[in-house]
């Protein structure tokens, strides 16, 4: 993922100053081009429609509520911009807000918790899955699904190492990262998947960030 | 008076004595005006000539109301002698008696007595306007009392200024007359006459049924009570009045006929005798009050619960309306029974506030319905008395009660701005201390990238950060959550499940509610799942709500070892007075083995908001304003603004429409002017007309018409049917007089001429046009064809059309025959043609039908004066 092709060009909006320089200064020295920084929704739809940006990094609470203005705003570019890349960053691991947010339309939108960024690799990871058209759950959001204790529940018959990729798939991932993440050949990476969509009952043909969906949704239930 | 008797004692009252003196002054003046009036005539010169004979029964029947005035006017002096009633009734009685003046041959009193003998009349009205006070309520009640005066104004000037010598009498040795005519005129006279009768007919009338009305809607139940009587006589007596002035004034034949009959004699006797009934069972329903606080003490006597003496004062008072309120605790506003605040009305006609107090300290206050004391004075203040020992009672449960509520709301709001410090609290964790901290991650991240020699050291700190970030996370939470704030109760319960490490069934509906409620609820849910994961053993736990009869009921259930202990040491203790602040409820079941349940009811209308706001700015001008409130009387004396409802207003608008149609029909000159330009619907559509048979017609006493008809300008013009009476003096004449013929404005079209007629139906015939003009089939079905017209009977059978010759030189008589079915025919007339279809549906005598039944049905069409042709009438067959 050379940086010197094209460099992906970001918008930021938080209304901590300190956290949204940090990021800046990160992600610039990762070799992205932070083209604008905002501090309020208004302030983010202006600069989106100036710059019109491969991706727009949004903090989940922004003025005057602190509370989820960015989830709003996060939808209303997806409408008036359905090319640009969207990743929420939130400090609530509340797995209703994620699933909100990619219910419409999964493709190219992200949902990490704060403390994520501070691995700069998951980060930037993120940032150019989504702007490659993935989908990005944060896995801790993924585990709080995954791991949500029920009575009987076709996961139980999940094998261990089943469990582990359907985790990576609810974050977004595509079978070839899987195998990469796992150290696994992709065609067993492949034969798990097949498996693990009919001990669900799922749909087994389903695009990734398709995918996403579906598994979110099983899980949820 | 036994009642008295019993209270006397306990209260101290002073009774309210009937001022006796002053009636025996009263009743004295009153009978010795009652006798001159009956006496006078009998030895007046003017005996005989003045008015008719007086019978036997005419005699009783004054006697009979003479006694009937007498009694209410003494019964409304002894209920309220300082009231203004009474004086009303006394001016009202005597005005009555007015008249008796022109028994007196002198013509200044003769005519003084002419001029005033109507001021009875507004008097009248304004008795049965402001009863039972005396007073005005508002505006639109003043307005119909003055209106009576100023019609009474009218009358008066009108017999003080156009009477002239057409009424003289005695004349020996000087004729009795009007010595202040100024242009007299007996014509103007009628018909001044005949307005202002209209006006009290029509206008006058229906108003004060209206505002009987009004004051009967608005009344509370005490207040119905009393004018119950009135309601129920009043309106039928001023119908029956209204029917038979209006039938003598304007000569309703019906009418007079009916009120010259027997029954029609008798109900215009009884009539005036309605209102004086109603008036006395009105005056003497109320005087039964006072047996109920003798009542109201044995009541008390047995003993009241507390909290209960509203309810009796409201009875005994007979004012389900009633709110009885104690002065607050805390020193400014009332609080009622419960210790609630309550308002006290402030400046409110329909409600009177009644301080009771001893020696200077306030026992409570009643608010009640003013009819109370208007009807009753001094009931209150003897119930109040008769009541003093519970009211005492019941004063201090209700501070005592105020004081525990005003604990409760302080615990409320404790609660609340803890709640509120709480969510303050976890947002500063959220947007400071957490920022700053991912912050500080991200720049160290930065640094090990730029300086590999540190970034051993660089990735310990980094996890050192990454674990305090989550504790920051994990308390900030367990301040206040922002999911419960954001997406509300069921969201934050799901999130709460699913960090509990067992399954959870939630069933909770997705809607929002008070956020204390919703706060209460999470942070009750949130304890007691860490107790099921805790203590339990539980294979899984169910967290429900339902709302239920104004409370939510939150339910955690378990199914694990059960046995707890509920008294013991739990963090549910904790959440008991968090729950008690908003009155909610905590109950636990846990049988041994039998898992746990743990529910919270809470109310779902919260009063703590209700309670913070402190009513005392309010209170305090209620209190300023009690005192100034006469303590036990408070007539309304101010002019409420008028509400005037929606039927009200309609009812006003049909009098006016009445009065503008009585003087249309007064004055002759002013003639309805003819339907506008444009199809008059009432031309196509079929209809009736229906006068008695046989009988001259006369509907208006100047004018004969019946009906007219007309259609667009210069499409079929109309018809104008005159029933011919004594104002056409020769009808028999081919020429009838002018008024007859008188064209309708703006029609250029036929007149129909005929004796009379009893039936009328105009059509229109869909599928036949004549010169592609729609035709018209006009049935009239006429009687009383008398023969003895010549001109009328020898020739044409009485059924004559008639065109107006004076409007532009043409036109004349068209006349028809009685022929049996006469084809379409076109008619010039006068250079105008005409078409014209003819038959008669009955018995034909050849060209004679005869005088009883004439059934003809015309068809016709007119053509206006486009075309003019030659001058004579042609007839084609």
């Amino acid at each position: 993922m050379s940086a010197l092709d094209k460099r992906i060009r970001i918008v930021l909006a938080d209304d901590a100053v300190l956290l949204r320089e940090a990021l800046a200064a990160a992600l610039t020295t990762e070799g992205f081009d932070v083209v604008g920084q905002a501090n309020d929704v208004p302030g983010l739809l202006a600069l989106v429609a100036r710059e019109l940006p491969d991706v727009a990094v949004v903090d989940v609470r922004m003025p005057p509520t602190h509370t989820t203005e960015g989830l709003e705003a996060a939808r209303r570019i997806r409408a008036d911009h359905p090319t640009i890349a969207i990743l929420v960053l939130s400090q609530y691991v509340e797995t209703r807000y994620a699933v909100d947010l990619i219910r419409d339309d999964p493709a190219g939108v992200g949902y990490l918790l704060k403390e994520r960024v501070m691995r700069l690799d998951d980060l930037t990871d993120a940032v150019r899955r989504v702007v490659a058209g993935g989908s990005v759950i944060d896995p801790e959001v993924v585990a709080r699904l995954l791991g949500r204790p029920r009575s009987h529940s076709p996961l139980d018959e999940l094998t261990s190492r089943e469990r582990e990729i359907l985790a990576l798939m609810a974050e977004g991932r595509s079978n070839a990262a899987i195998a990469e993440r796992l150290t696994l050949e992709l065609r067993t990476v492949e034969g798990h998947v097949r498996a693990i969509f009919s001990k669900l009952g799922l749909e087994p043909t389903i695009e990734d960030h398709r995918r996403v969906l579906a598994v979110l949704a099983y899980v949820r239930g | 008076m036994s009642a008295h008797a019993a209270i006397a004692p306990a209260a101290g009252v002073q009774v309210r004595r009937p001022p006796v003196g002053r009636m025996v002054i009263v009743a004295v003046a009153y009978l010795a005006i009652v006798i001159v009036r009956a006496t006078y005539p009998l030895i007046s010169p003017l005996n005989g000539i003045w008015a008719g004979e007086v019978t036997p029964l005419d005699r009783a029947v004054d006697a009979l109301w003479a006694v009937l005035w007498l009694a209410v006017l003494l019964v409304s002096m002894a209920r309220q002698p300082e009231g203004r009633l009474w004086k009303l009734i006394f001016l009202m009685v005597v005005a009555g008696y007015v008249g008796a003046l022109q028994w007196v041959p002198n013509s200044v009193v003769w005519s003084l007595g002419r001029v005033l003998e109507i001021v009875w009349v507004p008097l009248w009205i304004q008795l049965v306007v402001t009863f039972p006070t005396g007073y005005f309520r508002d505006r639109f009640d003043r307005f119909v009392v003055g209106l009576a005066y100023a019609l009474a104004a009218a009358f008066a000037l009108k017999e003080l200024l156009l009477v002239g010598d057409w009424w003289q009498l005695l004349c020996d040795p000087e004729c009795v007359r009007n010595t202040f005519v100024v242009w007299p005129d007996a014509v103007l006279h009628d018909r001044v006459t005949n307005v202002i009768v209209a006006g009290f007919c029509l206008v006058l009338i229906p108003l004060v049924i209206v505002a009987l009305w009004r004051h009967w809607r608005a009344a509370a139940a005490p207040a119905r009570r009393t004018l119950l009587p009135l309601i129920v006589g009043v309106p039928p007596g001023l119908i029956i009045t209204m029917v038979e002035v209006l039938s003598g004034e304007f000569e309703i034949g019906p009418g007079t006929a009916f009120f010259d009959s027997p029954s029609g004699r008798a109900i215009g006797l009884l009539a005036p005798f309605i209102f004086p009934v109603g008036l006395l069972v009105a005056l003497v329903r109320a005087r039964w009050s006072r047996a109920r606080v003798a009542n109201l003490v044995v009541e008390l006597g047995r003993g009241v619960p507390v909290g209960g003496l509203r309810d009796v004062l409201a009875r005994t008072l007979d004012d389900p309306s009633l709110e009885l309120a104690f002065a607050a605790p805390s020193g400014s506003g009332y609080v009622d029974a419960t210790g609630q605040p309550v308002e006290l009305p402030v400046r409110d006609p329909d409600r009177t506030v009644t301080r009771l107090e001893r020696e200077d300290e306030l026992l409570g206050v009643l608010v009640h319905d003013p009819a109370i004391e208007a009807e009753d004075p001094g009931l209150v203040e003897a119930v109040g008395n008769a009541a003093r020992l519970a009211l005492e009672n019941e004063r201090l449960a209700a501070e005592v009660r105020a004081q525990l509520e005003e604990v409760r709301a302080s615990r409320a709001r404790i609660v609340e701005t803890a709640d509120a410090e709480r969510r303050r609290v976890e947002r500063d964790l959220h947007d400071g201390a957490q920022q700053r901290l991912v912050a500080l991650a991200l720049r160290l991240q930065v640094a090990s990238r730029t300086t590999p020699e540190a970034s051993a050291l660089l990735e310990a700190a980094t996890g050192e950060l990454q674990t305090a970030i989550g504790e920051v996370r994990g308390l900030a939470r367990g301040v206040h959550p922002t999911i419960l704030t954001e997406a509300g109760l069921r969201a934050a319960v799901d999130a709460l499940a699913e960090r509990t490490p067992l399954p959870v069934t939630v069933d909770i509906p997705e809607k929002r509610f008070d956020p204390q409620l919703e706060a209460t609820a999470y942070f009750f849910v949130a304890e007691a799942l860490t107790n099921v994961a805790r203590y339990a053993a539980a294979g899984e736990a169910r967290v429900t709500a339902v709302e239920d009869d104004g409370r939510l009921v939150v339910a955690v259930a378990d199914d694990g070892r059960g046995g707890a202990d509920p008294t013991a040491g739990s963090g549910l203790r904790g959440l008991s007075d968090r729950l008690a602040a908003i009155d909610g409820r905590l109950t636990i079941t846990s049988p041994p083995a039998g898992g746990t349940t743990v529910r919270a009811e809470l109310p779902l209308a919260t009063r703590a908001s209700s309670t913070t706001t402190s009513p005392a700015p309010a209170a305090a001008s209620a209190l300023a304003r009690v005192r100034a409130v006469p303590e036990t009387h408070a007539v309304p004396r101010r002019p409420a603004r008028v509400r005037l409802s929606s039927p009200a207003v309609l009812l006003s608008v049909v009098a006016a429409l009445f009065a503008a149609l009585a003087v249309v029909a007064a004055l002759p000159g002013l003639q309805p002017s003819a339907p506008d330009s444009g199809r008059d619907e009432s031309f196509v559509r079929p209809f009736d007309y229906q006068v008695p048979s046989g009988s001259n017609i006369r509907l208006y006493p100047h004018s004969d018409r019946l009906h007219v008809l007309s259609a667009a300008p210069g499409d079929v013009q109309g018809i104008s049917i005159w029933a011919v009476d004594d104002v056409l003096v020769d009808h028999c004449s081919w020429e009838p007089t002018t008024p007859l013929v008188a064209r309708e404005p703006g029609v250029d079209g036929l007149l129909a001429y005929i004796r009379s007629v009893d039936h009328l139906h105009v059509e229109e015939i869909g599928a036949l046009t004549i010169d592609s003009r729609p035709a018209y089939r006009v049935d009239l079905t006429l009687e009383g064809n008398d023969s003895g017209c010549t001109g009328l009977d020898n020739n044409y059978n009485g059924l004559v059309l008639w065109r107006d010759k004076s409007a532009d030189g043409h036109g004349g008589l068209i006349q028809v025959y009685g022929s049996d079915r006469v084809p379409v025919t076109l008619l010039d007339v006068d250079g105008q043609t005409i078409a014209i279809e003819i038959w008669s549906g009955g018995e034909m005598d050849d060209w004679r039908p005869t005088a009883e039944t004439i059934v003809d049905s015309i068809r016709f069409l007119y053509r206006p004066p486009a075309e003019t042709s030659p001058a004579s009438p042609a007839r084609s067959p």
